[in-house]
């Protein structure tokens, strides 16, 4: 029963790293209905920029906001200069510009920073707190990094006019475009939102995966797989399907199907998903005219 | 399906000119083909057998994207399966090399099937995710413990080149590449056929619309696996060849990104590195 608890808490704690990196799939998708493969890739990016402040001495809380702040920036231009163009393509290409962009920041973090896996610093202390034996120091803090993101999100998009304007692009960008709101400066904004959150996922998941090239595509797996679960336009749906997916994993991990084979749930939820129910648990069903 | 067929639409034959131009590109490349060989360095024979297979690899994948308009980021799951099912076929069942690729393609079109079947309702970025998924995962499942003892785990199976046979005074490398060269052109001229025919005409209907191919009688989602599972067959084939480069058991990354170089990086990922039987 211990054991259970144990693994459901840090399954949680994963469960808030994938919320967040399907959070911001699903912002990229509402505002431009493309499921963005690159999102891990964007993340390992700003990950190995935080490691590079933090080992150059920078304090790790100044790392982590300068590398929210140019992951934001860095979205906006990858929105402006790689998917802009794309935009009015057929799905097939715009997937392989994801793709190619996808191998190309990785490529890109492996030729600078090396393939070596690197250990990443955690912010919390190494022992668990008010001497609890359930659950770590950076499992709760990732849990509460996250919750807190999220609070801040809802409110922005809750309770301020930018939040607003986002979500009638996220809409109806057509009808936006009419009543004279920028769309094209709220889709990088979408694009940079996404960035910044994919960023605080990546270096929050960092110190349990290592840093290393390929350390996100794993990851991804199971964001996309929570992102579906939750119904791919559907932020709160995202966050649900995030935890759903990190507990899932875990469990089945450790009791079921044995730590080798956990991507292999990723695949059974994203197949069963879009097999049984495309919308996932709190999506819409699109129509389409023919 | 079967009771409905598309009319085949009148092609203006080419003028002689051009005919004779294309016969005479297709016999250049025939004689090139066939004198890499006998000319060619050990090495250029082997690397000239990568491109072949690449070709093969390809060739299954423009069917299902070109033809049948869907996306595959797993392309390499398939090249790995059949790879797989090359070598424990060598190695544990002593299969001559050239009788485990019919087997390959065999193992692959069951698979491609089974996995096609729910795939084939997903459209657009659905079926990107799901195959995606699938190239991800399928390196993971084939080293996992439980099937190991198979699949050697993360060590892989290392096989040697296949001699070739009837005592043929052949190296192996030139054995290999004309081995690579027929499947190749066999698998060429099958798949030209096919989508000149019947199949071929239906599979582009369920892409240029998916709806008016179901309204004139065609089960899009059948039809789609169906696909698949033939594009599949072809990758296995394909599969099965990759293997053939994987028994160069000399520089294992090299290869490995030489294989993954082809189908885009996820094949890197799913295809060589499970693959990279070594």
């Amino acid at each position: 029963m211990e054991g259970l608890l144990h693994q459901v808490l840090s399954g949680l704690a994963n469960g808030a790293v994938y919320a967040s990196l399907a959070l911001a799939l699903v912002t990229v998708y509402r505002v431009t209905r493309f499921v963005n493969f690159a999102q891990g890739e964007i993340a390992l990016c700003s990950t190995y920029a935080a490691w590079a402040m933090i080992d150059a001495g920078a304090s790790y809380w100044v790392a982590f906001a300068v590398t929210v702040v140019a992951s934001f920036a860095l979205g906006i231009v990858i929105e402006r200069v790689v998917i802009r163009p794309a935009s009015r393509a057929p799905a097939l290409s715009v997937v392989i510009v994801f793709i190619g962009l996808m191998v190309a920041l990785n490529s890109v973090t492996g030729w600078i920073f090396g393939y070596e896996t690197r250990s990443f610093p955690s912010p919390f202390p190494a022992e668990p707190p008010f001497g609890n034996r359930y659950i770590g120091s950076h499992e709760l803090g990732v849990v509460g990094v996250t919750l807190a993101m999220l609070g801040l999100l809802y409110a922005f998009f809750r309770f301020t006019t930018l939040g607003l304007v986002l979500r009638a692009v996220a809409d109806n960008a057509e009808s936006s475009r009419l009543v004279g709101i920028r769309v094209e400066r709220m889709l990088a904004l979408g694009w940079g939102l996404a960035a910044a959150i994919g960023a605080v996922a990546g270096v929050m998941i960092a110190p349990v995966v290592f840093l290393d090239p390929s350390m996100m595509s794993g990851v991804m797996l199971y964001a996309f797989a929570a992102a579906l679960l939750g119904g791919i336009d559907s932020p709160g749906g995202a966050v649900v399907g995030g935890f759903v997916v990190g507990v899932l994993e875990n469990v089945m991990g450790a009791y079921v199907i044995g730590t080798e084979l956990k991507l292999t749930v990723a695949l059974a939820v994203i197949v069963g998903v879009l097999a049984i129910r495309p919308t996932g648990l709190f999506g819409h069903p699109s129509a389409a005219r023919v | 399906m079967a009771a409905f067929t598309l009319e085949r639409r009148a092609r203006p034959s080419p003028p002689a000119l051009a005919r004779a131009l294309r016969f005479a590109g297709a016999a250049a490349a025939l004689v090139v083909a066939c004198a890499i060989p006998v000319w060619g360095s050990p090495y250029q024979v082997f690397q000239m057998t990568l491109v072949l297979v690449d070709a093969i690899a390809l060739l299954g994948l423009n069917l299902l994207t070109g033809y049948g308009g869907q996306i595959s980021l797993g392309h390499g799951a398939f090249f790995g399966i059949g790879a797989y099912t090359t070598a424990i076929l060598t190695q544990h069942g002593h299969v001559p090399y050239a009788a485990t690729i019919p087997c390959a393609g065999a193992v692959c079109l069951v698979v491609g099937f089974a996995f096609g079947l729910p795939a084939a309702r997903l459209e657009g970025l659905h079926l990107a995710l799901a195959t995606f998924a699938l190239g991800v995962v399928l390196p993971q499942i084939l080293k996992s413990r439980g099937i190991a003892g198979w699949t050697g785990g993360v060590q892989g199976i290392s096989l040697e080149k296949p001699r070739p046979p009837f005592g043929l005074p052949l190296s192996s490398d030139q054995w290999l590449y004309c081995l690579s060269l027929g499947v190749a052109a066999a698998l060429f001229a099958l798949t030209h056929n096919l989508v000149r025919g019947h199949t071929g005409r239906v599979v582009m209907a369920v892409r240029d619309s998916p709806v008016a191919a179901s309204s004139v009688g065609i089960d899009v989602a059948l039809c789609r696996s169906i696909n698949r599972q033939q594009r599949r067959s072809r990758r296995t084939a394909i599969v099965a060849q990759p293997v053939h480069g994987e028994l160069e058991a000399r520089d294992a990354i090299l290869r490995a990104e030489q294989f993954g170089r082809r189908d885009q990086h996820l094949l890197k990922r799913s295809g060589a590195r499970s693959i990279a039987i070594s």
